[in-house]
């Protein structure tokens, strides 16, 4: 019922676009080649966003970005830290190691936090592959900062109370390296 | 109708632009790092999981990630012209698609180059059909990029209904995400959720986004509009910044670069 709605919401500005006379004279100046073309790339791009299913559609994408309500009552992230040879702790920033996946997005983060509440919603272990992903984060720690050496890596799943005063971490994972 | 008659020079410097932003993301982002991450966790879209696994291992190797990096910043940077666009557009689009689709595979959506990459496809396709003075390219690329906008603006409305603009739930995403360790590590939405008027101000702002997101395709024929559109979302695109910590600098770009001339001009512009 939401998406008909929202299909029809959609029909109208389409319907207001195509009613501007200077827009439909700029359109019949095109040729028939690129009008049907214009109509195949809008039509593909509405219905990859009704298709909702990004993954298969992509690059045709669900347009979902901050749609649906939040009832919180923590805050919650991830964060990475090292300990090196010396014992001193350090903070790990894995988006600045790895700019694809963090520079103005928060993919890593993400994949982190989907990783670590697995872990924690199924009470097992971090699986082979997610240790990889962490032992390959400490090692791009250590080449982007020569002299340091890592001796352990730890994931660590912080809550905070939504308007409130802090809580301590909980650890999650502590690797060895 | 703005870009109804584009100058060539326009045209020109709108496709230097879109190309650019693909350029400047080939020549800075080492995507050849992602060679070390495991491959067990690479679960890529459309169209690379259709391929075998053994092509995504190969893909994922480091002189693959370089080559799609190379390939893509030389086809990026010949698409400047638009002779070469027939083939240089469509090795850069298969570049581009590669490219996002591996990062992709380590994460989410990034809607923030979805519109980009709509871009370079509309110069490809547009450059097989039409004819050479014509430049209808920066009106399709404005409507695209208008579509987009209206679309999350009226899924919002349609998902979230009144509440998701009474609650607090932008607060909540602003206080998050400037919690979380990030590239920028501004943490300005923490401060909404400390301060009341600061939080309610945010709240609003919402609300006028989502409208602005909702008329975007009217900013097309409506000088007025058209301020009040660019303002508002360029505001809010520094307000992730600052608030969430991600950056929309591709939007940004292509925002700047579309309505950015033509505030105070008139919509239609002589061809020369």
């Amino acid at each position: 019922m939401l998406s008909l709605l929202e299909f029809l919401c959609v029909a109208a500005i389409a319907t207001a676009i195509c009613a501007n006379p200077i827009f439909r004279q700029w359109f019949r100046d095109l040729s028939s080649k690129s009008q049907l073309s214009l109509i195949g790339l809008i039509a593909l791009i509405v219905a990859g966003h009704f298709a909702r299913s990004s993954n298969v559609t992509f690059p045709f994408v669900t347009w979902d970005m901050y749609t649906e309500v939040a009832t919180p009552s923590t805050l919650n992230r991830v964060e990475l830290e090292g300990v090196t040879e010396d014992g001193e702790s350090i903070s790990i920033n894995p988006s600045r190691l790895f700019p694809s996946l963090g520079f103005g997005t928060l993919r890593i983060h993400n994949l982190l936090h989907s990783i670590c509440t697995r872990a924690m919603s199924e009470k097992t272990a971090l699986s082979e592959s997610e240790h990889a992903l962490l032992v390959a984060i400490a090692v791009s720690y250590e080449r982007q900062n020569p002299g340091i050496e890592l001796k352990s890596i730890s994931m660590l799943w912080v809550e905070l109370p939504f308007r409130q005063p802090a809580k301590e971490p909980r650890i999650v994972e502590t690797i060895m390296l | 109708m703005l870009h109804s008659k584009p100058s060539e020079r326009y045209a020109n410097a709108l496709r230097v632009v879109v190309f650019s932003i693909w350029s400047l993301k080939f020549l800075f982002d080492p995507i050849e790092e992602l060679a070390t991450l495991p491959i067990e966790l690479f679960s890529p879209p459309a169209p690379l999981s259709f391929l075998p696994d053994e092509w995504s291992r190969l893909l994922l190797s480091t002189n693959a990630l370089l080559a799609v990096r190379a390939t893509g910043l030389c086809a990026c940077v010949l698409s400047y012209w638009r002779r070469f666009i027939p083939v240089s557009g469509a090795i850069a689009f298969l570049s581009i698609l590669a490219y996002q689709c591996i990062v992709r595979g380590f994460g989410h959506t990034n809607h923030a180059e979805i519109a980009a990459i709509f871009s370079v496809f509309i110069y490809l396709l547009f450059s097989l059909y039409e004819k050479k003075r014509a430049n209808p390219e920066p009106v399709v690329i404005a409507l695209t990029l208008c579509t987009t906008y209206s679309l999350i603006g009226v899924h919002r409305i349609a998902t979230g209904g009144l509440e998701i603009f009474l609650s607090d739930t932008i607060v909540y995403w602003a206080a998050n995400n400037s919690s979380i360790t990030s590239y920028f590590d501004f943490n300005f939405g923490t401060m909404a959720a400390e301060s009341a008027p600061y939080g309610w101000a945010l709240k609003f702002g919402f609300f006028w986004v989502t409208v602005c997101e909702i008329i975007a395709p009217m900013a097309l024929f409506a000088r007025n509009v058209r301020v009040v559109f660019l303002v508002s979302i360029l505001g809010f695109h520094i307000g992730t910044l600052l608030t969430m910590n991600i950056l929309f600098w591709e939007n940004i770009a292509l925002l700047l670069a579309l309505f950015g001339p033509f505030l105070r001009n008139k919509d239609r512009r002589p061809s020369r």
